[in-house]
C-alpha cells in the first residue's frame, strides 16, 4: 500500500476530529442551557394568574389581617 | 457490456474491484462511525425534545429534521431491489435526443448490448429536431442494427413531445425511457422490469451513477450526490412504494398507467406557460396517484453530468423549478397514499422551504443580533455531510476517495444551491432549459427570431 493511499484511508477516522472538538467545545454551553430549561417550570405547573376582580378581595383580606 | 460503454463506467464503479484487508477495515470503520454519528444526532435532538414543554418550536423543528435525515438512512437499510422472478414483458425503450451527436451512438450501442430477448425488446430513438448530426449518428447505428427504429421530428418540439412520439409508435406493455446521455449495464433492463410482477406497480425508477466522475471537481461532487439521491432518498421512498421522481436517466412505466395521462402530461401548462422540463417528475406524479412507484437499485445506468460550475448551477435551478411545480401537485394527493409516505413527502417539502430561513438565522441573524457564533449549526451540517460520505463509502467494496467530495458538496450546497429554492419559486414560470439552446417552449416568429412563449401569453 502506498503512503498516499494509507493517508487517504486515514482521512476517514480523522474526519471525526472536528466533530469531537466541536462537541467538546459545545458540551458545557449545551449542558448549561439544558439545566436552565429543566429548572424552568413548565407552563402547566405555573398557576395562571386569577382575574383581577377575584384577586382584589384576597389582597384586601391579607392587608386587613396584617392590621389585626 | 460492450467495450465502448464499459469505458464509460464511472471511476467510482471501477474502484469496486477486488478489495484488500485495508478496504474491509475502512468499510467497517465507516459503518461503525456512521452508526455512532446517527445515534449521536438522535440523542442530541432527543435531549431537546425531552424539553419540549419549555421550547416547543425548537424541539419540534429539531425532531422533524433529525427524523427526516436519520429516517431516510434507516429506511434505506432494509430496502431491497425487486426480486428476480424471471419476468420478461414486451418492452420498448424510447430514447429522445436533442443535439447529442457526441453521446447518442454510445448510448444506443449500450441498448443493443442489453441482455434481454430481442423479440421482446423495441429500441426507438427519437431525434427532436437537432441542429447537429444527432439524427445522422442515430441512422448510422440503425444501419448497423435494424433493431433500432429512428424517428426524426421535423423541428424541435421539446423532450415531452419526443417522448410522446416514441410512446405512440409502440404497443409495448412496458415503456422505458433512457436519456440520450445515459448508458445501461447489460442486465439493467431485466432487473428493472422484475418489479412489475406486482400488478399494483405502475412505474419503476432505475439507479443512475455518474459516467464522467473524474472530469472535474463539479462531477466528483455529483458522484456522491447521485448516490445519495438514489440509494438513500429513492430507496427510502420505495419502502412505501412512493418514489416521487422516476429519473429521466432510466425508468420504466406500465403502458396502462401512463397512456391515459399522455395528452395532459404532454400539454402541461403551469401558470399559463407550457411546462418544457421536469418531464420525469411530472410523469411520475401522474402515475403515483393510482399506482405504486418503486426503485430498483440493481438496475444500473450511467449518465453524463455537467462538468462546469455554471452549467451545473443552471441544471440545478431547472430541477428546483420543476420541483416547485410538481411539489404543489404532489402535496394535493400524496395524503391519500400511506401516512408514512405522505409524512416523508410533506417533511421533504417543508424542510426545503424552511432550510434557507434557518440558515440565515444561524449564520447571520444570531451572530449579529445575539452574538451567538454558528458553531452548532456548522457542526450539524458537517455531521450530515460526513454521514452522506460514510454511507457512500460503506457501499463501496474498495475505498473510494470520492466520498470526501461528497462532504465538500454539503458546504457547496449551503453556499450556492440552498438559496436557489426561493429564486426557483419566484421564477417558476420561466421555461428555458438553461443548459442547452432550444426553441421548444418558445414561439418562433418568422423574421423576428425566437420569442419566449411567456412573453406571448
Amino acid at each position: 500500500m502506498t503512503l498516499r493511499r494509507a493517508l487517504s484511508y486515514a482521512v476517514v477516522p480523522l474526519s471525526a476530529v472536528p466533530l469531537a472538538a466541536a462537541a467538546a467545545y459545545l458540551a458545557p454551553s449545551v449542558e448549561h442551557r439544558v439545566n436552565e430549561l429543566r429548572a424552568r417550570p413548565s407552563p402547566a405547573a405555573v398557576p395562571s394568574p386569577a382575574p383581577v376582580r377575584e384577586r382584589m378581595p384576597t389582597v384586601k383580606r391579607t392587608r386587613r389581617g396584617r392590621h389585626r | 457490456m460492450g467495450g465502448e460503454s464499459r469505458a464509460q463506467r464511472s471511476d467510482a464503479q471501477r474502484s469496486d474491484g477486488r478489495a484488500g484487508v485495508a478496504d474491509h477495515v475502512v468499510r467497517g470503520v465507516a459503518v461503525i462511525y456512521l452508526i455512532v454519528l446517527l445515534s449521536g444526532a438522535v440523542a442530541y435532538h432527543g435531549l431537546w425534545f425531552g424539553l419540549a414543554r419549555t421550547d416547543l418550536l425548537f424541539a419540534v423543528y429539531g425532531a422533524v429534521v433529525v427524523s427526516y435525515i436519520v429516517g431516510r438512512f434507516v429506511l434505506s437499510v432494509p430496502y431491497r431491489s425487486p426480486r428476480d422472478v424471471g419476468l420478461e414483458p414486451h418492452v420498448a425503450i424510447v430514447m429522445p435526443a436533442f443535439n447529442e451527436e457526441a453521446a447518442i451512438a454510445r448510448s444506443l450501442t449500450s441498448l443493443l448490448a442489453l441482455d434481454y430477448p430481442t423479440d421482446k425488446l423495441e429500441l426507438i430513438a427519437v431525434d427532436d429536431g437537432s441542429t447537429d448530426d444527432t439524427l445522422a449518428r442515430m441512422r448510422e447505428v440503425a444501419a448497423a442494427s435494424p433493431r433500432v427504429r429512428v424517428i426524426g421530428l421535423e423541428r424541435n418540439r421539446g423532450k415531452r413531445a419526443a417522448m410522446a412520439t416514441g410512446m405512440r409508435a409502440t404497443e409495448a406493455e412496458i415503456l422505458a425511457f433512457v436519456d440520450s446521455d445515459s448508458s445501461l449495464e447489460p442486465d439493467a433492463l431485466r432487473r428493472l422490469v422484475q418489479g412489475f410482477a406486482d400488478p399494483q406497480t405502475g412505474a419503476i425508477c432505475g439507479h443512475a451513477d455518474v459516467a464522467n466522475a473524474d472530469a472535474s471537481w463539479v462531477t466528483r461532487m455529483q458522484v456522491v450526490r447521485y448516490f445519495v439521491a438514489f440509494r438513500v432518498v429513492k430507496a427510502a421512498e420505495s419502502v412505501f412504494s412512493c418514489v416521487t421522481c422516476c429519473s429521466g436517466c432510466f425508468s420504466g412505466y406500465r403502458r396502462v398507467a401512463i397512456m391515459p395521462h399522455l395528452e395532459t402530461w404532454e400539454q402541461q401548462v403551469f401558470l399559463g406557460v407550457p411546462a418544457t422540463f421536469g418531464d420525469d417528475r411530472s410523469l411520475t406524479n401522474h402515475v403515483l396517484r393510482d399506482w405504486r412507484v418503486r426503485y430498483a437499485a440493481n438496475a444500473v445506468s450511467y449518465t453524463i453530468v455537467p462538468t462546469g460550475l455554471v452549467q451545473f448551477l443552471r441544471q440545478q435551478l431547472r430541477w428546483k423549478r420543476s420541483w416547485t411545480r410538481e411539489s404543489l401537485i404532489l402535496a394535493r394527493f400524496v395524503w391519500r397514499k400511506r401516512l408514512s409516505a405522505a409524512l416523508l413527502a410533506y417533511a421533504g417539502i417543508l424542510i426545503s422551504l424552511v432550510a434557507p430561513i434557518i440558515a440565515v438565522r444561524a449564520l447571520l441573524w444570531r451572530p449579529v443580533v445575539a452574538g451567538v457564533m454558528p458553531l452548532a449549526y456548522v457542526a450539524g451540517l458537517y455531521a450530515i455531510a460526513i454521514a452522506y460520505g460514510l454511507y457512500y463509502l460503506a457501499h463501496r467494496r474498495r475505498y473510494d476517495a470520492h466520498w470526501i467530495y461528497g462532504v465538500a458538496f454539503c458546504f457547496f450546497y449551503l453556499a450556492f444551491l440552498l438559496w436557489q429554492t426561493y429564486w426557483a419559486i419566484l421564477t417558476a414560470r420561466r421555461s428555458e432549459w438553461g443548459t442547452r439552446p432550444t426553441t421548444a417552449g418558445r414561439v418562433v416568429v418568422e423574421g423576428e427570431g425566437p420569442v419566449s412563449a411567456e412573453a406571448q401569453a
